[in-house]
């Protein structure tokens, strides 16, 4: 997420690939063979839900793959982001209109900006959009690929129906539709068939040995201190690093990048810097992203408390000292337990606490279940020494220690119980205060109180309402200006969007 | 591409009818797979977009006739006994013939109950993708498969199949054999009335590499079937697939 004034600048600040000024964006995205696999899977022929957590880099592969379409000649991309906030208060028909409204809009513009002479109109329902979109593909001679981004949220499980129905419509063989999506997304209505209407391509990358040059890429492209051999302790490489540092945050690019912010500010790069920055994460990051989470996760928002709990159990029971050499880095979960808890697994993936490594996976005490790579600032956080050593830096990167196991038979998650699920009553965010933003752990690129205090004094009073508000009712309000727009939308942005 | 054809049609230390469907069958395999490899790793070109669908056509279903051969030999043996008869005729459509539709794709309706007392024998599939045969082949091979590859020192060629779950592998594969089988379709047949269809490079690279990893994954189960026949040990399959991986960009 983009946050602050002049950020285009200084890519660090930069989390979100869609955030990113079209023109830059090539120069600080990097993308591994099993990206490139990826990439060419969205430009091809063939409905895609391109399925992984928040941070994954699902909305850069998008949007590589737009960039490369509209470099070359044989298909036309639409790139359409779906965080749009009519689409998240309505389902249906309403949803529909909306959604067709938006591509449209999309499309025209795209024709617009290169010059390609067709009136593509505005379809107001579904049909209407298939034909007209048929027709385009077949005045311009080429097949459309629609990208939609932020198609699927956890949480926010209400239009789902609506756009999965509408994505296996308007998908074809001249009309390419792909979308990214989250894990936990279950609720595809009852006309998609998610093994027949569509491929899931996960997007994973917790396991640095399957992709070694990924992380010190990114790395490269953006971070030149971070490459710099003189940077480091004679033991510890610059690969070396990236590449500890990519597991430590399982993978996760969003917080990769705000780990690679912290280490671009030392003068020098060892064993005991990663161990203080890794703690200094555990606080500052994992845990108030459950808190700036919460309110966005609609009627599962009361699972973030045993989520909270089973997280904690997790680290608990992996770092625990046993008779084992070296402290695990992942947890082999029984089945009947993840599926007793799936909600709470769900969330701790989507958000990069964990990340699932393998599907299934036989236990020595009878059973199977999945291993989850355990995110390392919070692992080190509950190890009792609270100290790294070069060793598990070298064993935590390969994966080459046994997973720690948590048997259904065990007692590791007992007395967590679940809460019943309310009706869902939309996203409690809009109707928050906006006194939430003001600068903290959960948003620390979040608003003045100066600020906060003209916006409720114009009578602004919840997030709901400042996201409404134009551009030229905050200008109206003193101390205003367009930066200080800029700085409020971007905050908005960031409390609604995940 | 090395080790393909030996991952789906398994060792070549067989006798008799089934040693010369399954070498031909693998020589077929052999012979596709280095055709489609050269157009996945080489740059677009004219021959790619006319050839390379047919390739990933013929690697697709003779890929896996083989796998059907090897778990229901009779099969196997009936289609290479068929064809070698003095009546079999070419040009006319064999009703017994080998066929996607009924040989790998089951004619039948998902049911929650797979051991009715009135389900008629005659009608249980025994296509590849066929309820039961998961349930008794597909299942526990997978996890026989899982075991085999968690106690493997990690390697890299071997995340994908660490993502694979026994109740979800084939009813994915399934959807996604279909969905293969009809693209590659319209590139074989060039079913192209608009030139907005037409397969581009990054269409046809996509299908070669999706279905090197579909017969690839099918192929290394397959040796973990206890009753199949000509299978690899799991040593081999395993060292196989990971070879085979490691050449598939």
């Amino acid at each position: 997420l983009s946050v602050q004034p002049n950020q285009d600048q200084d890519p660090g600040l930069i989390l979100a690939a869609e955030e990113f000024p079209r023109e830059s964006f090539a120069q600080f995205h990097s993308f591994s063979i099993h990206d490139e696999a990826i990439i060419r899977k969205l430009s091809a022929h063939g409905p895609v839900l391109l399925r992984g957590g928040r941070g994954s880099g699902k909305s850069a592969l998008l949007l590589e793959a737009y960039r490369r379409m509209r470099e070359g000649e044989g298909a036309l991309p639409i790139y359409v982001s779906l965080r749009y906030l009519p689409l998240l208060r309505t389902d249906g028909q309403e949803y529909i209109g909306h959604f067709c409204t938006l591509l449209s809009q999309e499309i025209r513009q795209e024709l617009s900006e290169r010059a390609i002479q067709c009136d593509f109109g505005a379809p107001p329902d579904q049909a209407d959009l298939q034909i007209s979109l048929i027709k385009l593909a077949q005045t311009v001679g080429k097949r459309l690929v629609l990208l939609f981004d932020d198609a699927a949220h956890i949480g926010r499980e209400k239009p789902l129906e609506a756009f999965f129905d509408l994505f296996r419509t308007l998908s074809g063989s001249l009309v390419s539709c792909k979308a990214s999506i989250y894990p936990g997304v279950t609720k595809f209505g009852v006309r998609f068939d998610v093994y027949n209407d569509s491929t899931v391509v996960d997007v994973s990358r917790s396991d640095v040995q399957a992709a070694p040059d990924f992380f010190p890429d990114v790395v490269k492209a953006r971070y030149p201190k971070l490459i710099d051999r003189n940077t480091f302790s004679d033991r510890l490489s610059p690969t070396q690093f990236a590449n500890f540092l990519g597991r430590a945050v399982v993978g996760n690019l969003r917080g990769f990048i705000l780990a690679c912010n912290r280490f671009n500010e030392e003068e020098k790069i060892g064993v005991p810097e990663l161990t203080k920055h890794l703690l200094v994460m555990a606080t500052d990051y994992y845990w108030p992203l459950m808190e700036e989470v919460a309110p966005k996760l609609g009627v599962y928002e009361s699972m973030i408390e045993p989520a909270k709990m089973v997280f904690e159990r997790v680290v608990e029971h992996t770092s625990r000292p046993s008779l084992r050499r070296s402290t695990p880095d992942r947890v082999l979960v029984h089945r009947n337990l993840v599926n007793q808890y799936s909600k709470v697994f769900e969330i701790l993936e989507y958000l990069g606490f964990v990340a699932r490594r393998e599907a299934s996976r036989a236990m020595k005490s009878g059973g199977r279940g999945p291993v989850f790579a355990v995110n390392l600032c919070n692992l080190l956080d509950s190890i009792t020494t609270r100290r790294l050593t070069f060793e598990m830096t070298t064993e935590w990167t390969a994966g080459s220690t046994e997973p720690s196991e948590m048997h259904v038979n065990g007692n590791a998650l007992h007395g967590i119980s679940l809460p019943s699920l309310s009706d869902d009553q939309g996203l409690k965010i809009l109707s928050r205060p906006i006194s939430l933003l003001l600068k903290s752990r959960a948003y620390p690129y979040g608003l003045t109180q100066k600020i906060l205090d003209r916006l409720m004094n114009a009578g602004i009073a919840t997030i709901g309402q400042m996201a409404e508000k134009s551009d030229a009712e905050l200008d109206n309000i003193g101390y205003i200006g367009d930066e200080r727009i800029r700085r409020i939308r971007d905050v908005v942005y960031q409390a609604i969007w995940m | 591409m090395s080790h393909i054809g030996s991952l789906l049609c398994g060792h070549r230390h067989t006798e008799g009818i089934a040693k010369t469907a399954l070498d031909q069958l693998s020589s077929s395999v052999d012979n596709f797979s280095s055709r489609a490899h050269a157009f996945l790793t080489g740059p677009a070109s004219g021959d790619s977009v006319t050839f390379g669908p047919f390739c990933a056509r013929v690697i697709l279903e003779n890929g896996l006739a083989a796998i059907v051969g090897r778990i229901d030999c009779f099969r196997m043996l009936y289609l290479s006994e068929f064809q070698s008869q003095p009546d079999y005729q070419t040009g006319q459509r064999a009703r017994s013939g080998f066929s996607w539709a009924g040989d790998i794709i089951p004619d039948e309706k998902a049911t929650q109950d797979l051991w009715s007392m009135d389900h008629d024998m005659a009608k249980i599939s025994r296509a590849l993708f066929a309820q039961h045969l998961n349930h008794i082949y597909w299942k526990p091979a997978v996890d026989q498969m899982l075991d085999k590859i968690s106690a493997h020192p990690p390697d890299a060629a071997l995340s994908e199949v660490l993502d694979i779950d026994a109740e979800t592998f084939i009813p994915e594969i399934k959807g996604r054999c279909r969905q293969l089988y009809s693209t590659l379709s319209k590139g074989v047949h060039w079913e192209f009335f608009t030139s907005a269809l037409l397969f581009d490079d990054a269409t046809i690279k996509n299908n070669i590499r999706d279905t090197f990893l579909i017969v690839g994954q099918l192929g290394l189960v397959s040796h973990f079937i206890p009753t199949a026949y000509a299978s690899l040990t799991p040593d081999d399959a395993v060292s196989a697939y990971i070879e085979f991986r490691k050449s598939l960009p």
